[in-house]
């Protein structure tokens, strides 16, 4: 991703070199660390290399871990005839990075209507790599409507099952409501944001009139705006403009009902 | 494993969960409860194992990737299929290449 922020090299400075790892460990981003090594955006030795190849593996095999109990959630939920959206980390790997090794995840969250919840808890099984989830009201209080989650999906393949995520605009608006409602780093879900709108380059109408609707124009806006500002990203699609265009009215009456 | 008749092809388990960096392949069969990293060549033959190829085709394509003689990537080839096999991340098929 261009980015008006450059990155230096590190061969000779091992407090940086292990401040580096244990952040971008902390934080999810060992993949695209692994990645600027090995594009030699950043020049590391050898000893300093394997070390962010083998944290990389090991974030991997957990992310895999959790597809795995998701995998196997989804298909007892078809199988009960309940209908499913895939949220966060595995729908952005598989949908929105140019490669899901860029993506990491912990745990994987899916959504199912709260009509079908008692009867979800009933057949997956528990497991700490898997989230259930019938609702997104603790994110921002955004008034959402059920029929905007399940509408006609993006789907994607993981292992033998398509699975379905949710569809733009609506991916890109879930991703900004759990930026305002976080506490912890904002950097990897900006990550996210940007990832979403440099590959899908949202229409900026849709965007605006769902935003609109689930009462986060306001919220949605200044995201855009402080991923680009943060990543310092040098791409500027036509939704940042629109983004800077409502935070700059925040301050004037222009705000929405948010 | 070169003598296989061509009409036998290998290609990834469907079921399979993986990634891939540049220097191992993680994978998770359906039979795994652990994911499994296989290094060497692993990546590369993976790539290939997005279609069912015999494996003459498989060596034959990864020397031509390494710029190397197939007698060289033969043995990587053989050891990565056989590993891959031995944890059902591969598997075999006498069907036509798509």
């Amino acid at each position: 991703m261009p980015t008006a922020t450059p990155l230096r090299s590190h061969d000779d400075d091992t407090a940086y070199v292990d401040a580096l790892l244990s952040t971008a460990d902390g934080i999810r981003l060992v993949g695209l660390l692994a990645r600027a090594v090995h594009d030699r955006a950043v020049v590391v030795d050898d000893s300093t290399r394997a070390r962010i190849d083998d944290l990389h593996l090991e974030q991997l095999a957990k992310s895999l871990r959790a597809e795995r109990a998701l995998v196997d959630a989804v298909r007892v939920l078809r199988r009960a005839g309940i209908a499913t959206r895939m949220l966060g980390g595995v729908a952005l790997a598989h949908v929105d990075y140019s490669t899901p090794e860029l993506r990491l995840f912990d745990f994987a969250t899916v959504l199912v209507s709260p009509g079908d919840r008692a009867r979800a808890d009933e057949v997956v099984a528990h497991s700490d790599e898997l989230v259930l989830r019938s609702d997104l009201l603790d994110e921002a209080q955004l008034g959402i409507d059920a029929a905007d989650l399940f509408a006609p999906p993006t789907r994607f393949n993981l292992g033998a099952l398509e699975l379905e995520a949710l569809p733009m605009p609506q991916r890109l608006l879930h991703v900004c409501a759990n930026v305002a409602r976080r506490s912890t780093s904002p950097v990897p879900r900006l990550r996210d944001v940007a990832e979403l709108v440099l590959r899908n380059r949202p229409h900026v109408a849709e965007v605006a009139i769902m935003a609109r609707r689930w009462h986060a124009e306001t919220s949605v806006a200044r995201t855009i705006v402080a991923t680009w500002r943060e990543l310092a990203i040098e791409l500027r699609p036509p939704i940042v403009d629109w983004a800077e265009r409502i935070t700059q009215g925040d301050g004037d009456g222009v705000r929405s009902s948010e | 494993m070169t003598a296989e008749p061509d009409e036998v092809r290998w290609v990834r388990r469907a079921d399979a969960l993986w990634r891939v960096t540049p220097t191992a392949l993680v994978v998770l069969p359906t039979d795994s409860v652990d994911p499994i990293i296989v290094g060497g060549a692993a990546p590369r033959v993976w790539a290939l194992l997005a279609d069912a190829l015999p494996i003459d085709a498989i060596i034959t394509l990864l020397a031509d990737t390494w710029g190397d003689d197939p007698q060289f990537a033969e043995p990587d080839v053989v050891a990565v299929l056989e590993r891959l096999a031995l944890i059902g991340a591969v598997e075999r098929t006498t069907s036509a290449a798509t």
